[in-house]
Parts: C-alpha cells; structure tokens; sequence
C-alpha cells in the first residue's frame, strides 16, 4: 500500500515536471522558431511535416476528382487546405495552390489565405505570395477603391521582395495605384504616378537611386505617348505630359508631337513624320557633327553641343578649360 | 642582544642598503638610456601588449576622454552631445542609464539628446525613464523640419528593428500627416505611412498620406538646401 502510494506521487511529481519542462521548451522554441507558433497543436510527436504531406496528397487526389471548384464544393477545399498549412505552416506551394484554386468563388478567403503567408518571418522571401494577394484583390473588386488600396500594398510588398521585379508586378502595381488616384483619365493618372516616382529620386542620383520601379524613364516617355496617342484632345493631359518631358527629358530631343526622341541632323521625325527642329549640326555646311569640329569644313561647333549635359540643380560646375595662347608662327615671331 | 652586536648590525645593513639603492639606481638609468623616446611612446608599448589589456586600456582612456569633455562642454547642445557619447561608450548599465535619464530630464529640447530617447524607446523590462510612442513624438516635433526628417527615420529603423507590428508604425507616423514639411526627402515617410494603410486597410489615411507626398514633391531636397546654403557662405567666406 505504502509503496503503491510512493508511486503515485512520483508519477504525479513526473508529470508536473514534465509539463512544466514542455512548456519552457515550447517557449525557448516559440522564440527560436516563430513559425512554430502557426503550427497546429496536435500532439503527432513532431510529425507536423510528415502529416502536412499525407493531406498534400490526399488533396492532389481529391482535387483530381473535382471538375471545377464551385460552389458546392469550395468549403471542403479550403478546409483542407487549412489543414494542411495548420501542420506545415512554411508550405509556399499549399498557399500558392490553395488560394488560386478557391480565388473565384471565395475571393476574401484567398486574400486572408495568402496575407497569413504574407505575414510569416519564414516566407518573406517570397514574392508570389503577396502578389497573389494583390492579384486576385483587383479582380475581384474592381471598381471597390478599398480593394484596390489594399492590393497597392500586397504589390509594393512583392516588388521589395523580388531582387528583379517581373514586369507584370511593376505594372499590376502601377495600374492599381493609377486606378486608386480615382481620376476619370486612367493614362493622365499613370503619367501623374511616374512622374512623382521620377521626382522623388530626381536630386539624388548622385548617391543611389531609391525608386521600387525599375525603367523610370523609359516608363514615362511609354505612358506620355500611350496617352498622347489614346486622348489627343484632353488639354490638362497635353500640358501635363508637356511639363514631365521638359523635366524628365530635358537633355534629350523629343518630337512634340508624338513624343519620340530623334537623332542629331533629323529634319522629321521618323516615328509620325513631324518636321521637328534641326540640332547637333554643322551651322556652315549642316553635316552632322560628331565632335568639336565639323569633320568636313572644319567650323567650330556652337558650345552647347560640346559642353556635358546641364548642371544638376545644387552641385558645382565642372571647372572650364582655360584658353590656351594659340602657338605664334615661327616667321611671325621673327618679325 | 648586546649593544656590540646591535652597533655591528646597523653598520652593516645600512651601508648595504644605501649600497644596493645606489646600484638599483644606476642600473635602471643605463637601462633606459638606450631608449629613443621618439620611437617609445604610449602607442608602441601599447602594441606590445595583449589584447586584453591593451582594450582595457584603450577603454579607461577613451573614457577619460569622454568624461573630459562633458566638463569641457558648454553650450546645453554641447552638454547634451558630450553625456550621450559618454553613455554610448561606457560598459556600465547603471551609468548608462543614469547618464541619458539625466540627458532627457535637463536637456529634453536639443536634437543631440536624441540617443538618449531612442535607448529608452520601447525598452522592455525595468526602465528609469518610460518613453513611449507618444513621447518620441513629442520629443521630435518641436525641431525643425530639417532636423524632424532624420529623427523620424531613425526611430522608424528602431521600431522596424525590433520586430514592432506595422500597425504601432503606423500610429508613430501619424503626425506627419499633420504637418506640411517642406522638403522632399518626406516622400519616403509618406509613402510608407500609405504602404501601411494599405496593408491594414485604412483607406482615408491612405489617400491623406499620397496627397501630403504629392504637396512635397514640391519643395527642394534637403541636401540641395544644405548644398546650396555651402556655396553661399563659401562664396561670402571668399
């Protein structure tokens, strides 16, 4: 009796212990794996990967008997999609997967899906996932403007994620940001948003350019003519694009008309045929100039074209040559 | 002990005595003086020796040093700048904490006091002094927009640091969205505070921020201001 009664409080002393070791552990792992915390608690003995695996394929084969997802079949999907990121919740490939297959009948759903991917330390390396996000925010809600701000964020958050942004991603999120500016004109609204970008680096491109968009330039003279071309006639849009060109290109020669920049000696431009004006020739024989001196007649070119391109705003200019003496012929200097 | 005995003794050691001071003495001036003193100084015995000791050395010195010139300060800005640097430096956590408590309860309105707030930000455990988001911003506030703009990057880079959820970086960026800097490095901030909004869906603070970077946009760098104020006063100075 005696003995049987050591037992029991050794067994209840054991247990006390243990469970207070577990849950020192557990915090000690909480803090050295965050994720752990996303986990589900089911006791499996640590087995969380090998059953996130088993449903993985169970879900492979049930979607393989599904025709579509719809309807009547969208709760079971997400459920078991859950399960499966409750047990491993690092799985990028369930995230992507999942919130696509039940992105068109429960859209919110998805987004919540995938911001939880968005949100875990282990998965910030991954753009997909807040793309995703954004993505199927914009089609879903296309003309609610709190979707489309909230899918600016999910975009910004996967250009900075991406070492080389996709084209698509800068451009999803250059739409979504034209389209939450709320103007009538979508073209107006795209050149407004990358001529801000362009001002926000345009002093500092002697230290390091910080623009999330890459191309800045090449974009806005693309949108400047897309919108040209689109909305000939909008006024506010003509005088907008003209102003970004002179700022944005003021060391270049473009045509006014249809905003392509042409070559040194061009009288029209190649692109719409506009007579455009005459530059970097010679102003005695018109051959294109290629350095200081015409190369066929041997005239001085105008100082313009021989100078580096205009000084930036707040820096200092290049120091000027001085003028050296021309050398005195030897008969003269006899004289 | 008799008196011959003791005499004898006396006669003996003291001559010693004096005797091995004397040579003591000789020896070590011949000793240093092969010594180049333009070759032996503080730093080459420095070099000489461990690295421990040399550390401990380099230490004491730089906090003399630093102690010197909190003395030697004397403009509060001065103060102020000297104390944190003293605090920054030393090892000691009681001192540390004493030095900045001391930095923000008599120098609270000069930016060099700066360090000090952000060592007690949102510091987790026992703290002497509690500064919390709406301290630091009330700390920040009261300069100028041209010293505003470092202050409110630095304590961002703090909360981000520290794992601090987006929606209390959010709610430190606030204030700015009251305010009409005038300077364009702010974009930076206000596209930040509109990366938020999106991100917790809080649309009007989404559109309020994109209109306060769209009115910096106007205003010159911060760094064409400082450039173009050196050029002016190098152009005075000639």
């Amino acid at each position: 009796m005696k003995s049987t009664l050591i037992h029991i409080v050794l067994i209840i002393a054991a247990i006390l212990i243990g469970g207070a070791i577990a849950g020192h552990m557990h915090e000690e792992q909480n803090k050295q794996m965050p994720y752990k915390s996303l986990e589900n608690t089911t006791p499996i003995g640590g087995f969380h990967k090998f059953a996130s695996d088993i449903d993985w394929m169970l879900v492979i084969q049930y979607m393989g008997g599904l025709k579509s997802v719809s309807k009547e079949n969208v709760d079971e999907v997400i459920k078991r999609f859950e399960k499966i990121v409750s047990y491993d919740p690092n799985f990028e490939s369930a995230y992507e997967i999942g919130a696509m297959s039940f992105s068109v009948e429960n859209p919110e759903k998805a987004v919540e899906f995938l911001e939880r991917a968005c949100n875990n330390p282990q998965l910030k390396n991954n753009w997909k996932l807040p793309f995703y996000a954004g993505f199927i925010l914009t089609h879903s809600g296309k003309d609610d403007p709190e979707k489309v701000k909230k899918a600016i964020g999910f975009y910004e958050m996967a250009i900075k994620r991406s070492p080389t942004p996709e084209m698509y991603v800068v451009n999803s999120y250059l739409r979504a940001r034209a389209k939450a500016m709320g103007l009538n004109n979508d073209k107006l609204a795209m050149l407004k948003i990358l001529f801000g970008e362009w001002k926000k680096n345009a002093g500092m491109r002697e230290i390091e350019t910080t623009s999330i968009i890459p191309d800045l330039n090449q974009k806005i003279l693309k949108a400047a003519q897309e919108a040209r071309r689109e909305y000939p006639d909008d006024k506010e849009l003509i005088e907008f694009s003209k102003k970004v060109m002179q700022e944005v290109f003021k060391d270049q020669h473009i045509c006014t008309y249809c905003l392509s920049i042409y070559a040194p000696g061009d009288k029209f431009c190649s692109c719409c045929g506009q007579s455009v004006q005459v530059f970097g020739t010679c102003q005695k024989c018109g051959t294109v100039l290629k350095a200081g001196f015409c190369h066929k007649c041997g005239t001085k070119a105008p100082a313009v074209l021989v100078q580096a391109p205009s000084v930036q705003e707040g820096m200092e200019p290049p120091p000027v040559a001085k003028k050296v003496a021309k050398p005195v012929p030897a008969k003269k200097a006899a004289k | 002990m008799s008196s011959k005995l003791i005499a004898g003794t006396v006669i003996v050691l003291v001559p010693a005595f004096i005797v091995y001071m004397t040579s003591e003495s000789l020896l070590r001036e011949a000793a240093i003086a092969g010594i180049n003193p333009e070759q032996v100084n503080s730093e080459t015995i420095l070099k000489e020796l461990p690295s421990q000791i040399r550390d401990s050395i380099n230490y004491s010195v730089m906090l003399s040093q630093f102690k010197d010139s909190v003395a030697n300060a004397s403009t509060p800005a001065e103060k102020a700048n000297a104390l944190c640097t003293l605090a920054d430096y030393t090892t000691d956590i009681k001192e540390k904490e004493d030095l900045f408590e001391k930095v923000i309860k008599k120098y609270s309105t000069q930016k060099e006091s700066a360090n000090a707030y952000f060592y007690f930000f949102n510091k987790q455990g026992p703290k002497v002094v509690k500064i919390g988001i709406p301290e630091l911003q009330k700390y920040i506030l009261q300069f100028s927009f041209l010293d505003q703009f470092s202050l409110w990057g630095l304590a961002l880079a703090q909360l981000k640091s520290e794992n601090i959820p987006e929606s209390k970086q959010l709610e430190f960026l606030i204030p700015l969205l009251y305010i009409e800097p005038n300077f364009r490095d702010y974009t930076a901030l206000y596209e930040k505070i509109a990366y938020f909004a999106s991100r917790q869906s809080k649309s009007a603070l989404y559109d309020k921020a994109r209109k306060c970077e769209e009115k910096c946009l106007k205003y010159p760098f911060i760094e064409t201001v400082l450039m173009k104020e050196l050029i002016k006063t190098k152009g005075q100075e000639k």
